[in-house]
């Protein structure tokens, strides 16, 4: 990483940036990284062009007269991004996402280092990916090096033998770049395979006009929201609402319940499972006494997905809503009846209880049979730990970055108002739990007993007590 | 058949083994003929039936990383009928898969056959409506499910909110995530879909049957339902069967749906759906592999009974 790998190209794009005196701005960086608005972006047409490369490395660094000096800093950052001896081709498969992706590969191969992205993209189906994944790995094709996984599939991944332990490349100054929680997802017998790319974790959110106005401060504990909810509900307006459709969201939600009840699903140092516990079940009977007996939840959260929630509480008809970061967006859409009236906290915990929020994150993975390792933990480096590329993410997806030193940026300030609370959030979030069985467990014997539980189906006892027992099953063959 | 009969008399005259000769070189020449298209049938049907049983005998769980994976005989398939947790849910996913079939294709064809009935009439734009009725058939499955989701939305769906209009109902009905409704939510959707197929390969058959017999009828003084039960039904029955054999296999197959619409929650988990959860979200081979054999031989035993019928009924009406 000495200053002598820089090409000429990377200089002549950092005297660029200083001599404009420009810094760096989303509005440029969005115009500058889109197909054809050269045009519309100011600085890309004022550039001086000097060679192709630079002045597109310039716009994606860079620049309105609005920002600050410390945000120029930042461009210089990414323009010292060096990939060592690395070279050759990195194929790299990823969900599309809104387009962002592919604009960071291409800002990548503009570096004109000698790494450079094959990228293949798919569509934003989660569960789509992991089937192509299955497939390609279990024939054991080399054809991908590098892949963006959703958090459960590391373990799963890496248990299989698809994914190579990242260990080697890992430095400890490098593992300081994230959340202890978000590492601890993607390490399996003490091997980490897989680097947070982006993240996403459960909160609370609520509708702070309404609370202003009853003079109330956001809740702490699960009975001070029951309280809240019941007092402040509507014949138009649910007080507390979640998304509680039997797919994966019901799970994490469920867990963090289990653990602001102070419980948790299993050990995993030992593998005992530990969900046959009255803290499990306070967790359900709490979500059962919330629709039926409190009736501060409308029985048709059980019908609820991911964004039926995030319309409902954007649509202004719920008070508090757990939902996933992420949902923020909808949130904040122009047409929203939430817009600039929401708050948010980390999930809540029952009195005396530490809460926790569960990550939803996305990692990146190199693939055991990659024959060019080397320069796919370069890309991995560039998309993780520069500044340039996470907040490139965070500001055009939506989604929250996984360096724990962007969340100072204030462009990622400014385009998340919760930022400030989502630190908080992330400090104390936990992965769902790490074992290859997970997506079994978590389909099998999670939803499948938590939506019993919330149709009436089955007691909240009887529900812990056939976890327990189902999930020991399942595990016992991964002893 | 007739044609080798009289070509079998010509080559009477000649020597015995000329015409096994004979016969050999043109008995070669046809299976030539139909070889390119059996390579491709053993390539892409019967190759990947034999893998997938042969990956059924084995013991095959990606997850459990490198390992061996032993042959285990038949045990994959004892374990889905005995282990009791997974026999529960295999007994299930037959229930739900064979009502499903059964309800849909009946309501499928009952809806066809009078849809096929009154586009045989004659009347104004019979054109346009035809086109038009077949709109449903040719929207992929997966934009069906997605767009009666929208429709069963219990919170913006349309659905509740006529029902709710017209007074029918108080409250919002849970149309995907109710133990009853939410399998006749499925069925509606695969039903609004497929009638159309039907109705077009009845209207087929329909329009085979010559005119004159109705109106040897009509001059007897025929009513129109004697019409129909001993002209229209008796000259439809291969037709109809036809349509029930290809809706009754697809119906068995169901995936896409409840991938959709339930992820086969509120017992709407199918054969298929099971198949897939082992195979693609458990990585479980092996076992996966055990069910989707299970499956194919239930379909081709259904298939089998279909095909007795359609042909026995040929052979009758020679």
């Amino acid at each position: 990483m000495s200053e002598n790998d820089f090409s000429k190209k990377t200089i002549s794009r950092r005297n660029l940036v200083r001599l404009m005196g420009l810094s760096v701005s989303s509005a440029a960086l969005l115009a500058a990284c889109g197909d054809n608005t050269a045009t519309t972006a100011p600085v890309a047409t004022t550039a001086p062009s000097t060679t192709a490369a630079a002045a597109t490395t310039a716009a994606a660094g860079a620049t309105t007269a609005a920002a600050s000096s410390t945000t120029a800093a930042a461009g210089a950052t990414t323009a010292a991004f060096s990939v060592g001896s690395a070279s050759g081709k990195v194929v790299w498969a990823t969900t599309k996402g809104g387009g962002t992706p592919k604009k960071l590969a291409d800002t990548f191969n503009a570096l004109g280092t000698p790494v450079t992205i094959d990228f293949q993209e798919f569509a934003n189906d989660s569960q789509k990916l992991h089937d192509q994944f299955v497939t390609v790995f279990g024939a054991k094709d080399s054809t991908y090096d590098l892949i963006a996984a959703d958090m459960p599939w590391a373990p799963e991944f890496a248990a299989a033998g698809y994914l190579m332990p990242l260990d080697k490349y890992i430095t400890p100054a490098f593992k300081q770049n994230f959340f202890e929680g978000s590492l601890q997802g993607t390490t399996l017998k003490d091997k980490i395979y897989g680097i947070p790319w982006y993240q996403n974790v459960g909160l609370l959110f609520y509708r702070k006009d309404i609370l202003d106005k009853a003079g109330l401060q956001p809740p702490k504990t699960f009975d001070e929201m029951n309280d809240m909810a019941a007092k402040l509900q509507t014949s138009d307006m649910y007080g507390y609402t979640f998304a509680g459709f039997k797919n994966e969201g019901l799970t994490a939600m469920w867990l963090e319940l289990l653990w602001g009840f102070g419980g948790d699903f299993w050990d995993p140092s030992t593998g005992k499972v530990l969900v046959n516990s009255p803290e499990a079940e306070a967790s359900l009977q709490w979500m059962v006494d919330a629709i039926y007996n409190k009736k501060i939840t409308p029985e048709k959260v059980i019908t609820f997905k991911g964004p039926d929630l995030q319309a409902t509480f954007a649509q202004g008809n719920a008070v508090f809503a757990r939902a996933f970061a992420s949902g923020i967006s909808d949130f904040d859409k122009a047409d929203a009846k939430s817009k600039g009236k929401w708050g948010a906290v980390p999930m809540l915990a029952a009195s005396g209880k530490k809460p926790a929020g569960c990550l939803g994150n996305w990692n990146l993975s190199i693939s055991a049979t990659s024959k060019n390792p080397d320069a796919a933990w370069k890309v991995i480096e560039y998309l993780t730990s520069t500044l340039d590329p996470q907040k490139t993410m965070a500001v055009n997806e939506g989604v929250l970055p996984s360096l724990k030193s962007a969340f100072d940026d204030p462009q990622i300030k400014n385009a998340n108002a919760a930022s400030g609370i989502l630190v908080d959030a992330f400090n104390t979030a936990k992965p769902r739990p790490v074992t290859p069985a997970y997506p079994q467990i978590s389909t099998e014997v999670i939803q499948d007993l938590v939506t019993k539980v919330l149709s009436k189906q089955v007691t909240p006892k009887d529900a812990v007590a056939q976890m327990q027992s189902k999930s020991e099953a399942i595990l016992a063959k991964f002893k | 058949m007739a044609v080798s009969r009289e070509q079998l008399k010509v080559e009477k005259g000649l020597t015995a083994r000329t015409r096994r000769f004979r016969l050999n070189q043109r008995q070669i020449m046809s299976y030539l003929m139909v070889l390119p298209a059996m390579l491709v049938i053993v390539l892409v049907v019967f190759f990947p039936i034999a893998q997938t049983f042969w990956f059924s005998l084995h013991d095959i769980d990606k997850r459990l990383g490198d390992r061996p994976e032993p042959f285990i005989g038949l045990q994959n398939y004892t374990d889905a009928f005995t282990q009791p947790d997974i026999s529960t849910r295999l007994f299930d996913a037959f229930s739900f898969t064979t009502r499903f079939a059964v309800i849909s294709v009946g309501l499928e064809f009952f809806l066809g056959l009078g849809v096929a009935l009154v586009l045989n009439r004659e009347f104004r734009g019979r054109a346009v409506v035809r086109a038009l009725i077949l709109i449903p058939w040719s929207i992929t499955t997966v934009v069906v499910a997605r767009m009666w989701g929208l429709i069963y939305n219990s919170e913006f769906g349309v659905l509740n909110s006529m029902l709710k209009g017209m007074g029918i109902i108080q409250h919002d009905l849970l149309w995907t995530a109710d133990q009853t409704l939410t399998f006749w939510a499925v069925v509606v959707a695969d039903v609004w879909k497929s009638t159309p197929f039907v109705a077009l390969i009845l209207l087929s058959g329909l329009q085979l049957i010559p005119a004159d017999l109705y109106e040897a009828a009509t001059v007897d003084g025929a009513s129109a339902w004697q019409k129909f039960r001993y002209i229209t039904f008796p000259a439809l029955r291969p037709t109809i069967l036809i349509a029930l054999v290809f809706r009754t296999i697809d119906a068995l197959r169901i995936f896409d749906l409840v991938y959709v619409l339930t992820e086969g929650g509120f017992g709407t988990e199918s054969l298929n759906y099971m198949t897939y959860q082992e195979i693609f979200r458990n990585q479980n081979f092996g076992f996966g592999s055990s069910l989707a054999i299970i499956t194919f031989l239930y379909i081709l035993i259904i298939a089998a009974i279909y095909i007795k019928l359609l042909g026995n009924r040929e052979d009758a009406r020679r």
